[in-house]
């Protein structure tokens, strides 16, 4: 099968510190992907190569067989940990920005979800609180109809009632095409959701299996082994 | 997609600018309003004088906002657009990096251009009397008698060359600010000092290719007319100014594309 994800023996380095330690992964197409690991274990980082943000020290990074660049830029959809909304432009605005720049942006989907998280399209973003920012760029992402989904921290800063609804948006989205990869340490949330995990530590995969897997192996949670094998 | 991005440029941008061009337009109206009254009139009136240095240092003040806003907009468009938060938006759009580069390029030219036209305009508003406009054909009669120079080929090349002075200038500021980003603290001040060093580069270059073309041309040689080594001259500006600007471009091109790390 031809992986939406592959990553090559991915290092990256800031100085001397390995943010990325000689990571190899293989996702494939269809699954709702788990990246978890505590705070600096290079999550983040990993998202930000595969959306060229960063480029990497060595190693090589496909997403439907090719390198980061415009056509991957088309079917990938990324939200990013921090809030990249300028503080000009309304909210309708910004939704036709994505309009304009990406061929599969769905705009009745986009208003849709506005009107279900009650914000308003004719708001200025500067005016917005921090959480419904995230969640107007969480609508922006979840509105297109990607081929693959990377979400960092896609809940962190919402209310439980929202993360609800978050989570069942990102659940609507699946299709056999469609892959979703979030970041994240708030586990027990998304873990239901979730059909595989990747741990990382320091830089390094130390565990990739489903969560059926894990459920059978082990008989714990993903949040329990996650407990486990981070334990401080 | 340069379209696109040309479009959202002009949309980030206007709303800072346009404003105050309109107010400068207006102050420079009511200056030229209290200037054609006759003096006898007023001499005494206390009134007029202080209205006429207020309305005055009201144009002087949106003068200098405009100077340095449009500076600002120069600068802050790209590296709080491209390098700061904003950049995870931009970057991620499926648009190639010289395409990002040449939008912020032109809107800036744009602006700096749209500046000067509106200055000079509200200066021709105030002081169009006391202009000596009548006296250009006469610089140009005496341009093409005394040195055999055609005066609107002239100003046509001098524009010309002021317009890619100009784009040139706008890229080694952007190259210094994308080289100051590769330092991981202190980014400001990194680029600030990326373009002494680039300023200081492009000055010795220039100094060398001028030396070589010294020895090229015998500019003492009588033989040249003036006109000639006026031409001479600017062919070697325009070629100073084409590699000053394709290098920059292709510099800071590929440090945002093979060197970006935004944090």
């Amino acid at each position: 099968m031809n992986m939406i994800l592959e990553c090559k023996n991915l290092t990256k380095s800031y100085g001397k510190k390995k943010a990325l330690d000689n990571v190899s992964l293989n996702i494939a197409p269809g699954k709702i992907v788990g990246l978890l690991g505590p705070n600096g274990s290079g999550k983040s980082t990993l998202i930000k190569l595969c959306n060229e943000l960063l480029t990497p020290t060595s190693g090589e990074i496909l997403i439907g067989g090719k390198n980061p660049g415009i056509e991957t830029k088309k079917i990938v959809s990324y939200l990013p940990e921090r809030t990249y909304l300028n503080d000009w432009m309304k909210v309708s605005e910004i939704i036709y920005l994505f309009k304009d720049f990406y061929a599969d942006f769905d705009l009745e989907k986009a208003y849709d979800m506005l009107k279900r998280l009650n914000i308003n399209p004719t708001d200025k973003l500067k005016t917005l609180s921090k959480g419904t920012k995230e969640k107007v760029q969480l609508i922006l992402v979840m509105s297109r109809k990607a081929q693959l989904y990377l979400l960092d921290e896609p809940i962190g800063g919402v209310d439980p009632a929202a993360r609800d609804y978050i989570l069942n948006t990102i659940i609507g989205n699946y299709s056999e095409n469609s892959t979703v990869i979030i970041s994240t340490h708030l586990i027990s949330d998304i873990e239901k959701v979730l059909d595989d995990i990747i741990f990382l530590k320091e830089g390094q995969v130390v565990y990739t299996k489903t969560v059926d897997e894990i459920r059978d192996e082990t008989g714990k949670s993903v949040d329990a082994l996650f407990r486990e094998v981070f334990k401080c | 997609m340069l379209i696109k991005l040309l479009k959202y440029e002009i949309r980030a941008t206007s709303r800072l600018l346009l404003p105050l061009y309109v107010a400068l337009l207006i102050f420079a109206g009511i200056n030229s309003l209290l200037f054609s009254i006759p003096s006898e009139a007023l001499n005494t009136s206390f009134l007029y004088s202080v209205t006429s240095i207020i309305s005055m240092v009201i144009y002087i003040t949106i003068m200098v906002g405009i100077l340095v806003m449009t500076l600002v907009v120069m600068i802050q468009r790209f590296y709080k657009n491209l390098l700061g938060d904003e950049g995870y938006l931009m970057f991620t759009l499926p648009v190639q990096t010289w395409k990002h580069i040449l939008s912020k390029l032109l809107i800036a030219m744009l602006w700096i251009i749209s500046s000067g036209i509106i200055a000079a305009t509200s200066i021709f508003i105030i002081a169009h009397k006391s202009l000596p406009l009548g006296e250009i054909p006469i610089i140009f009669e005496t341009l093409e008698r005394e040195f055999g120079m055609n005066g609107y080929l002239f100003s046509f090349e001098l524009t010309i060359l002021a317009v890619l002075g100009l784009a040139a200038n706008i890229v080694l500021i952007y190259s210094a600010i994308a080289l100051g980003h590769l330092f991981n603290k202190h980014q400001l001040l990194a680029s600030f000092g990326m373009y002494v060093a680039l300023t200081i580069v492009c000055q010795i270059v220039i100094a060398l290719l001028g030396y070589g073309l010294g020895n090229f041309i015998e500019f003492s040689d009588s033989s040249m007319t003036i006109n000639y080594q006026i031409q001479v001259l600017f062919l070697f500006s325009f070629i100073n100014v084409a590699i000053l600007g394709i290098g920059s471009f292709i510099l800071t091109q590929l440090l945002l594309k093979k060197k970006l790390n935004l944090e």
